[in-house]
């Protein structure tokens, strides 16, 4: 059953040796990075007080989790350090091996690569195996270079025996999120499928764990993994009954995927097959049509998960409500202006908003590449309705996932708040993103037109968004950096007074303007795009 | 009437690197032209740049009298392709994707669609990721032929059918070429283009070596001759239309110059013939010496 898996895990570092590079790079900048510079940024224990004060606030517990202290009560570099990275970077992690195992299982079968593995004398449960022995090695790598990283920085406090525990809690959940991609990819046979699957059900942690701190509810925690992780109180307690708890969840986990692989048919799902359509709906008759049917599942699923992060975001705006009727301190240091807070969060779903933004019209690049969109040209349809059918899905998703955000922040907020916020504002401060978001669709059609190999940019400037932003608001990145993303120049709930229905903003005419320069960089961006496109080669993989 | 398809001067680019140098040729209406040549030579770029998928670098080529770059819509109307790699939607089924490439061609005509679908065996209520090659290949026919085109152009139509499904299409072809229609069609099968093709292309390393309609390119061939005779032949090796003998169970098997056969098989008699066997020259023989001439 399992023979020669060895050979075939060696054969997937020679595939991937350049990916698996890059991630490490990435994360153990983000993760090493500021390990090391987040002395410099708290130079005291006052400052780090001041900064507990901001973590006790709902609303960032919801986003990164509970803050604790040592068993004196001081709140330690190293406490903060984990406190704020454990999640973000155990998600990231996750990602990581969701690409990984739906690479080396599901889409290798769909290529028919695994026909001609399988050929060979290797057992049945070789690739498997392989996939799975080969994320292990990876994660127990990434852990061990996290700790030894931040074990050698070696800032306050932070010594290796933490940073290896640190290592090794997000590396426990990328492994768990391994062994639930596996278990996916046997459901069905399309490979996006699992993909979606698998993500669908890391945003789902996520928000239980951000709602199940929130509420103080334990078996909420618990089942969300992350909020397990974050009670390893890593640097203070470190406890790694959690860290053992998650390998035991990735185990089991990986035992049920091998079960499932074994009893199914190469090439298929357990979830057999339905006939389909015997022709094509009447709506199916152009490009444009096309497009959006294929990005109609992928839309449906945005339209409902935005939402739904919106509900999760505002259900913590009672607590956040409550919180700043008592607590004076925080009162003073987020400058009289309580509603940072809540834009924090629009912030963060306005950024995911780019996701589904930046997917559909970057569809146009794959459709491109594996050969499809070559179809579709060679029949009566120009370059503009080619490429305009996922610009105008995109242009769409730009206009209304804003809306969604809102709404669900809007449901989650009323039902919890003694003086809810009215739909209108924070419809106002959502649509503020619109522009952005524009941007982003522009910079990928740019991008498709002129730099048609490296599209991938647009996820990277994304992440980038990402990064300083979120990341930012904590830690002294100067100001410009941040500007060098679109999302850094919207206002942020601006002139904000009081909280709950007095709240009023107006948003200042220069403020006005930057949002109009950035609709207007946008449209200028899509237009030399269009143009790019008509006149080049279209470029094949 | 002028040509359906012209391509002047053609050269294509891609960096450093010439895909197709110089390249001329052109197609008459309902003729069936064949494009031979082994892969890489730069068939499929060819078709591309005569989809406006490709810009060509320098030299033209039009059809219907108009340029494939700047008025490929409006040429699309009147095309059907078949692309060599068909690379279907993997969660749209069979059917959906005919009805698609139909409706694309904004042609109402779908009545066609069934009785093809038939003819070529499909199931179309198969999402493509389950087809294999061949019935992906049956998908981008049936769509082609459904159409009612003034020119299909094919880009290696037939790998991966069965001889089952190949004669089908080469049945298709026939009743096109009935029906007055033009094709342009790109092949390494050379049985399928000797069948089919009124006039040939020759394409290697980008660059066109030969084009003519198979009676003249014949003649540029030789004849495959077998022979037995009753005494041993002498001296047929110092005959200079004489090519690649070798001994074969009891007697020879040898090339011949065409315009030479005459004089050897006056020369083969002196030794009393008791077998011969005359093939052909097959579109083999003849791409094997141009592929050889062209290396030397």
């Amino acid at each position: 059953m399992f023979a020669n898996s060895f050979t075939l895990c060696r054969f997937i570092f020679r595939r991937d040796w350049l990916h698996s590079l890059l991630w490490f790079a990435g994360i153990l900048a983000l993760v090493v990075g500021f390990g090391s510079g987040i002395s410099a940024m708290y130079p005291d224990q006052t400052s780090l007080d001041v900064m507990l004060e901001t973590l006790k606030s709902p609303a960032m517990v919801a986003m990164i989790g509970p803050a604790y202290t040592n068993a004196d009560g001081v709140f330690t570099l190293g406490a903060m350090y984990s406190v704020y990275m454990l999640v973000w970077s155990a998600i990231i992690v996750g990602i990581m091996n969701v690409f990984l195992v739906v690479r080396h299982t599901r889409r290798d079968e769909e290529h028919g690569r695994i026909e001609v593995i399988r050929s060979l004398p290797v057992g049945r449960l070789s690739n498997m195996s392989a996939t799975l022995t080969a994320a292990v090695i990876l994660n127990t790598a990434l852990a061990l270079l996290i700790g030894l990283g931040l074990g050698a920085v070696g800032e306050r406090g932070m010594d290796y025996a933490g940073g290896l525990l640190f290592g090794a809690a997000i590396c426990s959940f990328g492994l768990a999120m391994a062994g639930v991609t596996a278990v996916l990819c046997q459901l069905n046979k399309n490979p996006n499928a699992a993909m979606a699957l698998s993500f669908g059900l890391l945003t789902l942690l996520y928000l239980l764990c951000a709602v199940g701190n929130v509420q103080e509810n334990e078996p909420l925690v618990a089942v969300s993994l992350l909020g397990l992780l974050l009670q390893a109180k890593i640097y203070v307690d470190n406890n790694w009954l959690p860290v053992i708890i998650t390998l035991i969840v990735a185990l089991a986990l990986s035992a049920v995927a091998f079960y499932l692989c074994s009893i199914r048919d190469m090439g298929e799902g357990l979830i057999p097959s339905r006939p389909g359509r015997n022709d094509a709906a009447p709506y199916l008759k152009s490009a444009v049509w096309l497009a959006w049917r294929l990005l109609r599942a992928p839309f449906i699923i945005w339209a409902l998960v935005v939402p739904v992060l919106g509900i999760a975001y505002g259900s913590v705006m009672g607590d956040l409500e409550a919180f700043l009727k008592t607590n004076e301190i925080f009162m003073q240091i987020s400058g009289g202006d309580p509603m940072r807070m809540a834009s924090f969060f629009l912030l963060v779903m306005s950024i995911c908003s780019a996701i589904p933004v930046l997917q559909y019209i970057l569809k146009a690049r794959g459709q491109e590449k594996r050969g499809y969109a070559e179809n579709i040209l060679a029949r009566s349809v120009s370059r503009h309705s080619q490429l305009g059918g996922y610009y105008i899905i995109s242009i769409i998703g730009a206009v209304i996932m804003p809306v969604l955000n809102a709404v669900g922040f809007w449901a989650g907020s009323a039902t919890v708040m003694d003086n809810p916020v009215p739909f209108g504002k924070w419809l106002l401060g959502c649509v503020l993103y619109t522009p952005a978001l524009l941007f982003m669709t522009g910079i990928a059609a740019a991008l498709i037109a002129y730099l048609p190999r490296l599209t991938g940019l647009a996820w990277g400037y994304l992440g980038f968004s990402f990064a300083v932003l979120y990341l930012g608001s904590l830690f002294d990145i100067p100001e410009w950096v941040g500007k060098l993303s679109p999302f850094g120049h919207i206002p942020v709930l601006p002139k904000v007074e009081g909280l709950g229905a007095t709240a009023t903003y107006e948003i200042s005419a220069g403020e006005l303007a930057t949002l109009v320069v950035m609709t207007v960089l946008a449209a200028i961006l899509s237009v030399l795009g269009f143009i790019g496109y008509r006149n080049r080669d279209m470029k094949f993989d | 009437m002028g040509s359906i398809l012209e391509i002047r001067n053609l050269t294509k680019k891609f960096g450093q690197f010439t895909a197709l140098n110089d390249i001329n040729l052109s197609v008459q209406p309902g003729e069936v032209y064949g494009f031979i040549g082994p892969n890489g030579a730069g068939k499929t770029t060819t078709i591309r740049i005569l989809l406006g998928i490709l810009k060509a670098t320098s030299g033209s080529a039009v059809i219907f009298g108009r340029d494939v770059w700047k008025d490929a819509v409006e040429i699309h109307k009147h095309i059907a392709y078949v692309p060599g790699d068909v690379n279907l939607w993997p969660n749209l089924t069979g059917g959906e994707v005919i009805d698609l490439f139909v409706r694309l061609r904004r042609s109402k005509s779908q009545n066609r669609k069934k009785e093809l679908i038939e003819r070529f065996d499909l199931d179309p209520t198969k999402k493509c990721r389950a087809y294999s090659k061949g019935n992906r290949q049956k998908v981008a026919l049936i769509a082609a032929f459904s159409a009612e085109a003034d020119l299909y152009i094919l880009d290696e139509p037939s790998s991966g059918l069965d001889p089952l499904m190949e004669k089908v299409f080469q049945e298709c072809i026939l009743e096109l070429k009935k029906e007055g229609k033009s094709v342009f069609l790109s092949s390494h099968i050379l049985q399928e283009v000797e069948r089919l093709c009124d006039k040939v292309s020759i394409i290697r390393d980008g660059r066109v070596i030969e084009t003519g309609t198979m009676q003249e390119l014949r003649h540029l061939t030789r004849t495959r001759i077998s022979v037995e005779t009753e005494r041993p032949i002498e001296g047929l090796v110092s005959n200079p239309s004489v090519h690649a003998i070798r001994r074969e169970n009891r007697g020879l098997v040898f090339a011949v110059d065409t315009k030479d056969l005459n004089s050897v098989i006056t020369f083969l008699t002196g030794f009393g013939i008791t077998k011969l066997e005359c093939s052909p020259p097959t579109l083999e023989d003849l791409f094997m010496s141009h592929y050889q001439n062209v290396r030397g």
